[in-house]
């Protein structure tokens, strides 16, 4: 009796578990993409205004944007510092990559990232700036449509976590 | 015994309606509709052996064999 209690008990809080997780997932993509945005802004500020060596530049980006989005333009940063030949495009490029997992952002954010590979810091001052508006532009017109999709999904996955957890001892009892 | 399988089937009712409710509020209608469907499908297998126990006994009253 106890150990069914027990495994009821597991049925009913691994699905909502998994639910929480969803929500909190449509929960932070507004959030990072207004965090990749407010690092950006400060990027637009560091080239345009100070001519700031990118390294530099990217690290007060980071400190802007902070948490998961912060760590990807800091991480740029440690690896332009480290040398080695490495273009801020292919940096910005495996960086990318590499936090696809840490960040809730999807293959469209990312994309719009990307898309500012091939004239960071390999352009002149004019030609970048316009660029990093029209990816904070691009990651403003995305987080419109993350909040609306954070309105209409966060609620209902958690709900449906629940009952689901809840359906499934009601049907396995 | 049986009457913990109609408190189970009127469980399984109520969780089903509100998860339709819930997910025809967030738009998505379809998945409303398959869970509906589901529902239904997992109740039906749940009384199916007994629908079965009481055809036989309809046939074994009327002598139909």
């Amino acid at each position: 009796m106890t150990l069914q209690l027990i495994g009821a008990l597991l049925t009913v809080l691994v699905p909502s578990w998994i639910g929480f997780q969803i929500a909190a997932r449509y929960a932070r993509r507004p959030a990072e993409l207004r965090a990749a945005q407010n690092g950006l802004a400060v990027l637009v500020t560091e080239v345009e205004y100070g001519a700031t060596p990118l390294p530099d530049a990217l690290r007060s980006a980071a400190r802007a944007a902070g948490s998961a989005i912060g760590a990807m333009f800091a991480d740029v940063a440690h690896r332009l510092e480290e040398g080695g030949g490495i273009t801020p495009g292919e940096a910005l490029t495996e960086v990318v990559a590499g936090h696809r997992d840490a960040t809730c952002l999807t293959p469209g954010d990312l994309e719009t990232l990307l898309a500012l590979a091939p004239v960071l810091g390999a352009s002149d001052r004019r030609d970048q700036v316009r660029h990093l508006r029209l990816a904070m532009d691009r990651l403003a017109a995305a987080e419109a449509v993350a909040a609306d999709e954070r309105r209409r999904y966060e609620r209902m996955y958690r709900y449906v976590g629940v009952l689901s957890g809840l359906a499934l001892v009601l049907i396995l009892i | 015994m049986d009457v913990q399988l109609l408190f189970r089937i009127a469980g399984v009712g109520i969780i089903v309606a509100v998860m339709a409710t819930v997910l025809k509020q967030a738009g998505k209608d379809e998945q409303g509709q398959m869970v509906t469907l589901v529902g239904v499908l997992v109740v039906l297998m749940m009384v199916v052996s007994l629908l079965g126990k009481f055809f036989n006994l309809v046939k074994a009253t009327f002598g139909m064999y």
